[in-house]
């Protein structure tokens, strides 16, 4: 008894029944990969930064040029530092990789655009380089947590 | 419990755990981003393993996890080995350029359902239909990359974004 009816164009391929159940699995997949998606689009976090933030989160040094107020910060030539912009911010215990700078200046914020649109001073930081030349400037609510991370950049200026 | 449910159980297993890994940092975009693509590429790599051999016996759940995975090495390379991310690193299939095509999680979605459209009809046989799912799904994904933004340079671009943040996908907390 055949189980299988094929179509002219058709290789050996399933049964229809088994093609079927293939074709609602693939439905379920993309299902429950929509209803991830839609979750994160919805969540607080992404409304409150909306899609820039997302797309943008990379750990790659995409900028090689002086840093901007660096004497005004007391950042030593020589080491590499990471410059904190936030109000009442704990600094990331990182000292064993490079100076620390915190400061909630609004220049130096805006001059390494970590002053947002509506007057927001960060959390973020600038990873400087023991040239003196910036190569890393994020956004980070959760700056003072994040050693580890910092400590890496830091210490992959050397 | 037959092998390929094994492999399956053994995916998700591993997917979930990756999923929690990313969830904890805040930084599901890339979760979702790195899964879709590299399925895509896993599932453009089946059909086309399909249409020329349809005895073919790779299993999806493995060519999907191993597309994922290859797509999110350099964040794995991160999280083990404290290696940043660099250019060069888009020969992890395009792990730093897919972050600037447009509305990536969208379209990475669409691409993927249509390479799992073209998957699915080259395994039950429709070759004509598979043909033209890769063929929209290779478009669709060129138009893409062709439109994508230049990603900033500068701090003076960066300050005409103000939101814009770049934040490690996978740094552990202190």
């Amino acid at each position: 008894m055949p189980v299988a009816t094929r179509r002219a164009d058709a290789t050996p391929g399933l049964a229809e029944d088994a093609g079927a159940r293939l074709l609602l699995g693939c439905a379920a997949v993309l299902l429950v990969i929509a209803g991830g998606v839609m979750w994160l689009l919805g969540s607080d976090g992404w409304r409150r930064h909306g899609p820039v933030v997302g797309l943008q989160q990379l750990d790659l040094f995409y900028l090689d040029e002086p840093a901007p107020g660096i004497d005004r910060l007391g950042v030593r030539p020589g080491t590499p530092a990471v410059i904190v912009v936030c109000r009442g911010c704990r600094a990331p215990d990182v000292v064993e990789y490079g100076q620390v700078v915190v400061t909630d200046d609004s220049g130096v914020a805006a001059a390494y655009g970590l002053l947002t649109s509506d007057g927001q001073l960060g959390p973020g930081y600038a990873i400087v380089d023991a040239r003196g030349r910036v190569r890393y400037r994020t956004f980070d609510p959760g700056v003072s947590r994040h050693a580890r991370e910092i400590g890496i950049l830091l210490e992959a200026t050397r | 419990m037959s092998r390929s449910w094994a492999v399956v159980v053994a995916v998700l297993g591993a997917e979930a755990y990756l999923y929690w890994r990313y969830a904890v940092y805040g930084t599901l975009f890339h979760y979702w981003l790195h899964l879709l693509f590299g399925g895509t590429i896993a599932l453009v790599v089946l059909a086309v393993l399909r249409l020329l051999r349809p005895r073919s016996r790779a299993h999806v759940w493995g060519w999907g996890f191993a597309g994922h995975v290859w797509s999110a090495a350099p964040d794995i390379a991160f999280l083990l080995s404290g290696i940043l991310h660099y250019w060069w690193m888009d020969v992890f299939a395009l792990h730093v350029t897919i972050h600037f095509i447009p509305a990536p999680l969208l379209t990475t979605f669409v691409t993927f359902g249509l390479a799992l459209l073209a998957w699915a009809a080259a395994t039950i046989g429709r070759r004509r239909l598979a043909a033209g799912g890769l063929a929209l799904t290779v478009a669709v994904a060129a138009v893409a990359l062709a439109l994508r933004t230049p990603p900033p340079t500068t701090l003076g671009e960066l300050r005409a974004i103000t939101q814009l943040a770049l934040l490690c996908p996978l740094a552990h907390p202190s």
